[in-house]
């Protein structure tokens, strides 16, 4: 929804009359229901997303323990843990976010270290309860993997002196684990295209992700405020020795919300992204061994309209593409989805989901048209922190 | 005319006079560097710090005045105004809490951080109202559980403020404290005469009439000085006949402004704050408003007023649209403009519902 959030409790310990927030503790509950006339195997890989729907009947989505606080006069910290229950009924323990961040950096820089989502777009650092629609766009899927794309590392970001809002951020992370999908991934990660995987080991800097984000923000009026940002990542994937991963993006999100709003409504909000990803495989089939870069591309872009207090309607469309490798390969066929919904925010701790997804999908050169329709529902406790915009 | 250069060649007038203004102006953004860049969260605060600060302050508000400050985005370009400021001035009690650490943080400015210098929290010196003293939880609504945090809306309260940013100015610019001082008494005497007229100043201290506006024997005191309170005696006269007045209030937004003119809000619009209201609470709201012949409904222009249209219409309520912050509503560019607007509005329509009854 993109709103800041109002924050009305905080874990506060009584210190000599004075009261002290050390640890702000939130938890959120995510959850999905529905019905889907695509069957259980193919809905696990059309809803190809972590924390999207993954079975007809009921989805536990997310859920989330977040510890947030300052360290001390320097440094201020973040922890998200992720405990689901996935589509066997088995529980999981994920460390989604640990990191720390420097608050009195001089020039307007800023570091963060720890494990943390890359600063890619505008979806991928997001968490699953800010998303608009019951699942995230197919082709952050593609490119970033169902759990998104985050990794240990560290970043350096700089608000530059500009007069508008304008922060470069670049940054390095461990190219290898499941949260790597386009890059040196993990055993257990699906070869891309079927090209085979070798075992690569890190010997350079070349063998770590590097990102680099610039974003800018622009207010021409006070009820009008555009985000626009180039991303791009470069890192070592497991085709071979030395083949590479790049991946471009661009992102765009403008929302407009009069001065006199009840609660954040009425607003419009836009937003769209626009990603590709270069990836460098050897094609042993040839003749000789070649190199040779597959593409993946596509966007997502989405319509929010806060019509009355609580209520939003919205509509997406997704469309990738890319050229598929040796074999056919169901994950990366062109696909498209219409997505639409509506939600109900009976407060900022709350909201209840109505989301209708048509999927237009290719099954072995056939193309398939399904249907599916949830219900979201989330609740929110503790202190939640605002949302940036 | 023609003057030499130092590299000895020859300098127009039209060359020359754009030297001096590229100087001129040069020395002018040294003098407005100079000023203590201010930022604050809302208008009212804004106001203030100037009427303090004069010209050795350049302040900037977040909020225009006609948002809900409690539900202002955290947007980048309030980031960039936080970025090079020297004071960031906020009204504290919770009201900012869903914003305002984002666009600090955001702001990569440590001068401006909660607990540095260059902070402050203007509710410091206010006594607080309603604070909860059972256990609160989020059932309750959006509750702030360090007080309610509009007291801003109390006269007595802006003075209080005036004297909180004051100190705060001289702390970070001791060699204008005088200065800021003196203009603080200026400031605190506007507010001492639109509150109890020129006359009432001139032959009492402001102190004392305060003192016994908030004991609630003020008349009593002028009678006891053979003084009867007359039409030009500021806000104190125009609101003498709201004293004991029962009125329903949108959001618990007018509490210090009621107290302080003995106005009571006998319900909300909202059934818990924050809340909207729900169609059983629109029905208990007419039978209030009937049982106690509440003559306004109260609320800011942010909310609906699709509920207190349907409340005024079957009693005799009428719905007043207030602006609470300075430039909320025309004409309130100043702080005792804002208080003048509220008073004039309140006490125009107490005297035509008076009229019509």
């Amino acid at each position: 929804m993109g709103k800041a959030f109002a924050i009305l409790l905080t874990l506060h310990f009584t210190v000599y009359g004075q009261t002290a927030a050390y640890l702000n503790l939130s938890f959120g509950g995510l959850f999905v229901a529905g019905i889907s006339t695509l069957d259980e195997p193919n809905l696990d890989i059309i809803q190809g997303g972590a924390h999207d729907p993954k079975k007809r009947g009921f989805t536990v989505q997310n859920l989330e323990l977040s510890m947030t606080g300052a360290v001390d006069p320097w440094f201020y910290a973040e922890t998200h843990l992720i405990f689901q229950i996935d589509p066997e009924g088995e529980s999981i323990l994920e460390v989604e976010e640990a990191f720390m961040v420097t608050n009195s950096m001089p020039f307007g820089l800023q570091v963060k270290a720890g494990t943390f989502f890359t600063e890619f777009g505008r979806l991928n650092p997001q968490h699953p309860h800010v998303w608009s629609f019951v699942d995230q766009p197919i082709i952050n899927n593609r490119l970033f993997g169902g759990d998104g794309l985050r990794g240990p590392g560290v970043r350096l970001s700089w608000l530059t002196p500009l007069t508008w809002y304008s922060e470069l951020i670049t940054g390095i992370q461990n190219a290898n684990g499941e949260t790597m999908v386009s890059f040196l991934a993990s055993d257990e990660v699906k070869t891309l295209g079927e090209y085979s995987h070798i075992d690569r080991k890190v010997q350079s800097m070349r063998d770590v992700l590097w990102s680099s984000r610039w974003l800018n923000s622009f207010s021409p009026m006070e009820t009008i405020t555009a985000n626009l940002g180039v991303s791009g990542l470069w890192g070592p994937n497991r085709a071979g020795q030395k083949t590479q991963t790049s991946i471009l993006g661009m992102d765009i999100y403008a929302k407009w919300k009069p001065l006199t709003n009840n609660r954040g409504f009425p607003f419009v909000a836009f937003q769209t992204e626009v990603l590709s990803r270069f990836y460098e495989v050897i094609d042993s089939t040839a003749i000789k061994t070649k190199l040779e870069t597959v593409k993946d591309q596509g966007y997502y872009g989405q319509v929010l309209w806060g019509f009355k207090l609580g209520w939003v309607l919205g509509l997406k469309v997704e469309n990738v593409w890319g050229k598929v490798g040796q074999t056919d390969d169901p994950v990366r066929g062109d696909r498209t989805r219409w997505a639409s919904n509506l939600t109900w925010y009976p407060s900022e701790f709350s909201k209840l989901r109505l989301n209708y997804n048509l999927e237009k999908w290719e099954d072995q050169g056939q193309l398939q048209t399904d249907h599916s329709l949830w219900i979201q529902f989330e609740f929110l406790i503790g202190q939640h922190g605002g949302h940036k915009f | 005319m023609a003057v030499t250069n130092f590299k000895g060649s020859k300098m127009s007038m039209k060359t020359r006079l754009i030297a001096l203004l590229i100087v001129a102006l040069a020395f002018n953004s040294m003098a407005a560097a100079k000023r203590l860049q201010v930022v604050t969260t809302t208008t009212d605060l804004k106001a203030i710090t100037e009427a303090v600060g004069g010209e050795y302050v350049n302040v900037t508000s977040i909020s225009s005045g006609k948002q809900d400050p409690h539900f202002i985005e955290a947007k980048p370009s309030y980031i960039i105004k936080l970025r090079k400021a020297d004071l960031f001035i906020q009204i504290g009690l919770q009201l900012e809490i869903g914003w305002v650490s984002l666009i600090l943080k955001g702001s990569r400015n440590s001068k401006i951080q909660m607990g540095a210098r260059g902070f402050l929290d203007a509710s410091e010196n206010i006594e607080k109202l309603e604070i909860p003293t059972g256990p609160v939880d989020r059932s309750l609504g959006d509750v702030h559980t360090e007080g309610n945090p509009h007291y801003w809306l109390d006269p007595y309260n802006g003075r209080l403020m005036a004297h909180t940013i004051t100190q705060k100015l001289s702390q970070l610019e001791p060699e204008y404290g005088a200065y800021f001082e003196q203009r603080k008494q200026v400031f605190v005497n506007s507010i001492d005469v639109a509150m109890f007229g020129p006359d009432l100043i001139e032959k009492f201290p402001a102190d004392t009439l305060w003192k016994f506006y908030t004991q609630g024997n003020f008349e009593e005191y002028l009678k006891n000085n053979n003084i009867a309170l007359n039409t030009q005696d500021g806000w104190a006269a125009q609101m003498y006949f709201a004293k004991g007045l029962k009125i329903i209030t949108y959001h618990k937004s007018w509490t210090y402004f009621l107290k302080r003119f003995g106005i009571t809000a006998v319900a909300q619009m909202e059934p818990k704050p924050g809340v909207p209201p729900s169609p059983k609470h629109i029905l208990q709201l007419i039978q209030i408003a009937n049982d106690h012949n509440i003559p306004i409904i109260l609320m800011e222009p942010f909310y609906s007023d699709k509920a207190p249209n349907l409340v005024s219409r079957k009693t005799n309520a009428k719905v007043l649209k207030l602006g609470y912050s300075v430039n909320g509503d025309p004409g309130t560019n100043d702080y005792v403009n804002l208080m003048n607007n509220i008073v004039n509005k309140i006490s125009a329509i107490l005297a035509e519902s008076t009229s019509e009854r």
